[in-house]
């Protein structure tokens, strides 16, 4: 960290602005918006530990990288029946969906297409779903899900890549995005 | 063509696309998904790719799909409670105060 700038000050200026990324990060990792809430509070913890090795460059992949660590050091420590545990996991499953996440009135709605889009979404393995998740819902780049995820960029923009081309080949099959030539040769609807 | 052979088989690395150049289909295929996402880095690759989706109309046809399915996506996103960022970062605030 430059000696112009405090460590107290450093963290103000680079940690507390990503604060509802992390959160929003946080919650795709937990599935649970208190786990996330308490991920992100010891993510900061740690940051504020190591914001004096902190070069300035890139706040958001270094946050994300502990956010990650401390993602996978908190389910160490966690009892391996209650990670296995198939009552927890429905009950933290329904929690993680609240009613007022699925609706935005500001949006024209093609119910069919993105009911068809949900289905392939939910038929998904979590290794392409999850990375469509941090690129397209909570709207990071590549190389900062890359860090997320702990792989090459090359690899998220490859499972990402083959994700979106499942879904697209479940709208397909289901008509309700033909392809051209499915046009072409009047296949389809 | 040759040159778009060449980048194919460089993994599209070389030789450069030139201003007004034309991409064939397989190349905006490849390139697709980083052209939506906004991730290509070359502004000439951004124009070539978006002048022949707006011409092909096969690509033109994918790429809407796929904005669409990216539509779809990113409406599925929450939005997070605004009092627990806020709480979070007043948290951030004492730790940074020293409280």
């Amino acid at each position: 960290m430059s000696d112009e700038v405090s460590g107290d000050a450093a963290f103000e200026r680079y940690v507390l602005p990503e604060v509802e990324v992390m959160l929003r990060v946080a919650r795709s990792l937990t599935r649970h918006q208190a786990d996330a809430e308490d991920l992100v509070q010891d993510t900061l913890i740690r940051a504020y530990k190591a914001i004096d090795r902190f070069d300035g460059r890139y706040p958001r992949a270094w946050l994300l990288t502990i956010l990650r660590n401390t993602h996978i050091n908190r389910n160490r420590r966690r009892r391996p029946e209650l990670l296995h545990d198939p009552d927890v996991q429905l009950e933290r499953a329904s929690q993680s969906l609240s009613e007022d996440e699925a609706s935005r009135p500001d949006r024209f709605i093609d119910l069919e297409f993105d009911a068809e889009v949900e289905s392939a979404l939910q038929s998904l393995s979590s290794t392409f779903g999850e990375v469509i998740e941090l690129v397209d819902i909570n709207g990071l780049t590549y190389a900062e899900a890359a860090e997320v995820l702990d792989v090459p960029v090359g690899t998220v923009m490859s499972r990402l890549h083959r994700g979106r081309k499942k879904i697209r080949e479940h709208l397909r099959q289901t008509g309700v995005a033909p392809t051209y030539r499915d046009l072409e040769t009047g296949r389809s609807q | 063509m040759i040159r778009s052979i060449l980048r194919r088989m460089t993994g599209g690395r070389w030789p450069g696309l030139r201003p007004g150049e034309q991409l064939s289909c397989p190349e905006v295929g490849r390139s697709l998904q980083r052209f939506l996402d906004g991730e290509l880095p070359d502004d000439v690759e951004v124009e070539s790719l978006a002048a022949h989706l707006e011409e092909c109309k096969r690509c033109g046809l994918e790429a809407d799909v796929y904005r669409r399915i990216k539509d779809a996506i990113e409406h599925r996103r929450a939005d997070v409670p605004e009092e627990s960022v806020q709480r979070l970062r007043e948290f951030g605030q004492r730790l940074a105060e020293g409280a």
